[in-house]
């Protein structure tokens, strides 16, 4: 259902027709809720990009863009947001906001868990494999200097670029408008 | 040159393999990589309106990228142990592929008493690599830096047996 279409939720005469605007927020049902996080996320990438209101907080606001009910929700989400003064877990937290969201943040995080146990696997039999080399080198009669020391460069390289790639594919996912 | 007191084995020279067996896996990780990227760009860019897609094409991207980057370190991680031992009394070629492979070829001298140097094609003869042949073609070792003086030396180490 479109979000624009939200008043019909509400009965004439009912208590939130009286109360106004403010009181509507109370009364949609989680789907038009929903509908109108898909919409605001619509509104900030058609802005491309984040950006600071002087009057709620970070986010993107465009009045002239939402009707008066949507000016309440968004009132009431920037108000919160102004609480937490512009910090970086503004993103994270609007994550939280859709159930879609929040599968995919969750897909994401165990897509980088298991990266990262491949990770501590490999390198794991790496060692096992480089020491059973090691001894038959010197089971030969030849020592480390003959052999070298494989992966002393590699081992640490991939470890860095394995857990740089997964604190920069959350935070990409996290921070990125078009996204989140 | 190294004497194991024991056995009275002697290592006479411990070598790589040539360098030429990272280009292919580096040619694939680099294509790889890009349509990875392309993925990911794809998700943020184009398909962006649509939450579904964007999010799938995300994760795509982002489950080819670490498939590859494991691949390829893991191909570099066994490639780097890969050794051909010369002793006087034997060749040992070690190749493992992490859990994948694992190949342990031992030449003894005592069996083989001819070695073969071969460089085929114009790949091998530029970067000055090739094979060895023992006993028309009964062992062959591969991927050998400098096969002509690698194959002196264990004709030498024949000789002293």
């Amino acid at each position: 259902m479109n979000a624009f279409n939200n008043r019909q939720h509400v009965m004439p005469g009912s208590a939130c027709d009286a109360a106004g605007a403010q009181k509507e927020t109370a009364c949609v049902s989680w789907r038009s809720f929903t509908a109108s996080w898909a919409e605001l996320r619509l509104a900030r990438h058609r802005s491309g990009s984040w950006h600071i209101n002087p009057r709620y907080g970070l986010g993107v606001m465009k009045p002239n863009f939402v009707s008066n009910f949507r000016r309440g929700v968004q009132r009431s989400r920037f108000c919160w947001h102004a609480s937490l003064s512009r910090s970086a877990i503004i993103p994270l937290m609007e994550l939280l906001d859709s159930p879609l969201m929040i599968m995919t943040f969750v897909i994401v995080l165990l897509i980088e868990a298991s990266s990262l146990l491949v990770l501590l696997l490999l390198v794991q039999i790496f060692r096992t494999k480089s020491a059973k080399y090691r001894a038959l080198c010197r089971d030969l009669g030849g020592h480390d200097v003959l052999w070298g020391r494989p992966g002393r460069i590699l081992v640490p390289l991939y470890s860095l670029f394995t857990v740089l790639a997964a604190i920069l594919s959350v935070a990409f996912f996290i921070l990125h408008p078009h996204l989140s | 040159m190294q004497k194991n007191t024991f056995t009275g084995e002697k290592i006479s020279a411990v070598l790589n393999e040539h360098w030429v067996k990272y280009v292919f896996p580096s040619v694939m990780y680099a294509l790889l990589l890009l349509i990875s990227s392309l993925l990911l760009f794809l998700s943020v860019y184009v398909v962006h309106p649509y939450t579904w897609l964007s999010h799938l094409t995300f994760i795509s991207g982002l489950v080819l990228f670490l498939i590859t980057h494991h691949w390829f370190f893991m191909v570099l991680l066994s490639e780097c142990l890969d050794r051909i031992i010369i002793t006087n009394r034997r060749l040992i070629r070690l190749q493992y592929r992490m859990i994948l492979h694992e190949d342990v070829l031992e030449v003894s001298f005592q069996f083989m008493k001819t070695v073969d140097a071969q460089k085929e094609g114009p790949l091998q003869n530029i970067f000055n690599f090739g094979s060895l042949v023992f006993e028309n073609n009964k062992a062959r070792v591969s991927l050998v830096p400098h096969p002509n003086r690698v194959a002196e030396r264990i004709e030498r180490a024949m000789e002293a047996r």
